[in-house]
């Protein structure tokens, strides 16, 4: 029993940089929007989460300032691939090499430092409830708000306005300007939401998670993020089924250190994550000749009026 | 209706140019359009219609000239704002987007400020909007699994949804099988009773003739002019006018001896990536000295099978014979072919390179026949350039140094023909062959595929009814990848059939 709670508890802790991550990238993606910057939004999210935390003492102003850090990249990001019609993927990759050497440059002075990180949930009287009181006790409130942001980003997409101009946009531009949606303000906002949310998924790793500056500390967890976007077919509901495989991986590699039990090498184990990643893009190439589902059709296109 | 427009028009255009570069697309056009008519903007291609209604519709901005809206001018920066003002245009390229719901398109655009959207109740309005004007439509649909003739109805709905009185249509038959040609003419008239005002542009006479109650008539960017439908005679007079030259509309099919069987396949299939088939169970046969026309209504399968006549399908199932010799035709692209000669539907990027000389176009289907060694005969690939130049009347500003980009499409599809035909050819596959010519082109395209009976056989892949009637001497009709039947052109009542055939009825 104790075992299965130390699994279920980890699972969800490592699982929520990258629903993070992934929920944003989904948002921007359906909008026409690829951006392979969000491994260096997250990177400069977790210094940014790290710095302005230890500066001010505050939590709240530690996420603000790692999410404004993400969305300024997304910014830079948003206004390469909309206003001057670059390609998508060398501007996300130009994002991402940027952030790796300015995080890696300006957090050098804090790489041990100690600053503050975020509690673990009051539960009360539901720490009794076998199973779901012990696995919640070791959660935080920001592990909630990301679970909660699952079905409210599905509802988004499917059962609002600004839902359905984002879905158009990124379907078929043309169409979406004729019927008078502002095609360009939608990628935009689109693009900043994603880069808002892996900004708080970086601040997840520096304030919550592992807390404290480390030089490249997101270790790929970016790239996962955009795989799993592919693999939940650009639906928030799979993305957490995503999330929570990755963080599984993560926690029984975690338990076999723990316990000590060499069933498997542990470079294996830490391999697992990323080789399901691959895996998991594997397939869904193969499946996707079954129309399995499809990208937005106008995915990584830039839109020119006329 | 037909007596004579009434005092004020509705919309009053003066003095419109608008250039693309070098080319002016409008040349100081006037144009008066009177509310509750059916005006038609007739033209051949390249005239500036299109043009001329997007800058109606806000798509383009005019370099000069004025829009007078019931008197007061106006001035559209986008398509938003020219409907606003009650002006909607549905493009030749419907503008809607596929992987949403007919109720999503119609609402797309119209929920500024409002966050909830529920879905089951706007689609029970737009039932309830549909049936008020009489246009059948299932509001929870797919537009993916539309037809062409419901998307248009969608798109219909989409402007009259948002109010539109004028509604622009950009060639709006094109991608219609006959009989839903009638229903959409059924439509318009019936909007038109309503009081909307409808325009529309085609470069179809019988279209004209039929629908509309006005008639303006555009050449090379310029009005020629504007009058009542009753006004004009005869389909030849209205061509006459839209031409500026006196035109045949009837081509004269010498009588020509058919010979062998030239070119035959049966049981052809093929299937697309997710394993639906493109076209089944194709068999068709085309004898030296006949045309054989292959048509149906665009994306019933017709693309996909040229292609795989054309050797150009890998996959493709069942056997092909071609000169008394039979292929497995999964082995056909790689068999030998000479003797057969294709003509694409797209001259600019499938049978040119727009930025190569006219002498390279000519080499590029020809190499074998200038390779010495390693070498080309370039010089005498050059003087059988300028000679099939002079022979085909194709007009190159700079001989045969021209770049095909230069070329005009008609004189580009004509360099093409006497390319492929320079050869004597056997087999002739042309695809489209006069989509976007004008009629003077049309008519040198239509007489060099005849005149090529004499010593091959000829299949025509068309879209485009009259041309199909016109040269064919029977016509194979495609839908949704299948051969229907295959008639004879030359029986009028046989041929009567095609257009009904072509929207899959078989009787």
């Amino acid at each position: 029993m104790d075992d299965l709670i130390f699994i279920l508890a980890i699972t969800l802790k490592s699982s929520i940089p990258v629903l993070l991550a992934s929920l944003g990238e989904i948002i921007t993606e359906r909008s026409g929007i690829l951006n392979l910057g969000v491994e260096g939004m997250m990177l400069v999210g977790a210094l940014a989460g790290f710095v302005v935390g230890q500066q001010s003492g505050s939590l709240l102003l530690g996420f603000g300032g790692a999410m404004a850090a993400g969305m300024l990249l997304a910014l830079v990001h948003a206004f390469f691939c909309i206003h001057l019609r670059a390609s998508q993927v060398i501007s996300g990759l130009a994002v991402t090499i940027l952030a790796t050497g300015l995080s890696s440059f300006l957090g050098r002075p804090f790489i041990g430092r100690v600053g503050i990180h975020l509690g673990s949930l009051p539960v009360g009287p539901l720490a009794e409830v076998p199973l779901v009181g012990p696995v919640l006790a070791q959660q935080n409130w920001l592990c909630l708000a990301a679970l909660a942001l699952v079905p409210l980003t599905a509802w988004a997409l499917a059962g609002s306005w600004p839902g359905l101009s984002i879905r158009a946009v990124g379907e078929d531009p043309e169409a979406a300007d004729a019927a008078g949606v502002p095609v360009a303000p939608i990628r935009y906002a689109c693009t900043l939401f994603g880069g808002l949310l892996a900004g708080l998924g970086g601040a997840y790793l520096s304030l919550v998670y592992t807390p404290g500056w480390k030089e490249g500390m997101t270790g790929g967890q970016g790239w996962i993020a955009i795989a799993m976007v592919i693999f939940a077919t650009w639906r928030p509901g799979r993305a957490l089924l995503g999330a929570l495989l990755f963080g599984g991986l993560t926690a029984l590699q975690f338990y076999f250190q723990a316990t000590g039990a060499e069933l498997v090498p542990a470079w294996i184990l830490r391999l697992l994550p990323y080789l399901l990643t691959v895996g998991i893009l594997f397939l869904v190439t193969v499946l996707k000749r079954t129309r399995f589902g499809a990208a937005p059709a106008a995915l990584g296109q830039p839109f020119f009026r006329g | 209706m037909e007596n004579g427009p009434p005092s004020d028009p509705v919309l009053r255009l003066s003095g419109i140019c608008k250039s693309f570069g070098a080319t002016e697309a409008n040349r100081d056009i006037d144009l008066d359009v009177f509310a509750g008519e059916i005006h038609a903007i007739l033209g051949e291609n390249g005239a500036g219609k299109s043009t001329l209604m997007s800058i109606l519709a806000g798509r383009y901005r005019p370099d000069r000239g004025t829009i007078h809206l019931k008197g007061r001018p106006v001035h559209f920066a986008n398509p938003a704002q020219a409907l606003a003002a009650g002006i909607g245009m549905v493009y030749q390229r419907f503008m809607l987007v596929e992987s949403l719901t007919v109720t999503e398109n119609i609402l797309l655009g119209l929920g500024r400020g409002r966050l909830r959207l529920d879905m089951a109740r706007a689609e029970g309005e737009i039932r309830e909007f549909a049936g008020r004007y009489d246009l059948q439509i299932d509001p929870s649909q797919t537009v993916s699994r539309l037809s062409m003739g419901e998307r248009q109805r969608v798109e219909i709905l989409k402007l009259l949804y948002r109010r539109a009185q004028i509604l622009i249509f950009d060639e709006p038959t094109a991608v219609l099988s006959p009989p839903e040609i009638e229903t959409l003419f059924g439509i318009l008239r019936r909007l038109r009773d309503l009081g909307h005002t409808i325009l529309f542009i085609t470069h179809k006479l019988e279209e004209v003739m039929t629908l509309a109650t006005r008639i303006s008539i555009l050449r090379r960017g310029e009005m020629v002019g504007s009058f009542a439908a009753g006004q004009v005679r005869s389909r030849r007079e209205l061509a006459r006018r839209m031409v500026g030259r006196e035109v045949l509309l009837e081509v004269e099919r010498p009588a020509v001896t058919r010979g062998e069987t030239v070119y035959a396949v049966r049981d052809l299939t093929v299937q697309d990536a997710a394993g639906r088939p493109l076209f089944e169970d194709v068999a068709l046969s085309v004898r030296r000295g006949e045309i054989l026309a292959l048509t149906g209504v665009a994306g019933n399968g017709q693309g996909p099978l040229t292609a795989a006549l054309a050797g150009l399908l890998p996959d493709v199932s069942g056997q092909v014979e071609f000169l008394g010799r039979t292929w497995a035709a999964s082995r056909w692209p790689r068999a030998p072919r000479g003797g057969m000669v294709y003509i694409p539907e797209d001259r600019h990027a499938t049978a040119s390179v727009p930025e190569l000389s006219l002498v390279d176009n000519f080499l590029l289907t020809r190499l074998g026949r200038y390779r010495r060694g390693p070498l080309l005969a370039l010089s005498q690939a050059r003087r059988e350039t300028v000679r099939a130049l002079a022979a085909f009347d194709v007009r190159a500003p700079a001989g045969p140094d021209t770049t095909a980009r230069q070329l005009s499409g008609g004189n580009l599809q004509k360099f093409v023909l006497s390319r492929e035909l320079a050869g004597r050819p056997a087999l002739i596959i042309a695809e489209q062959p006069t989509s976007g010519l004008d009629i003077g082109a049309t008519e040198e395209v239509w007489q060099t595929l005849l005149a090529q009976r004499r010593h091959a056989a000829v299949l025509l892949v068309s879209g485009d009814l009259r041309e199909v009637l016109s040269l064919a001497d029977r016509v194979a009709v495609m839908f949704r990848g299948r051969i229907i039947e295959t008639v004879s052109a030359r029986d009028p009542r046989q041929a009567a059939r095609v257009g009904l055939l072509m929207a899959g009825i078989r009787d």
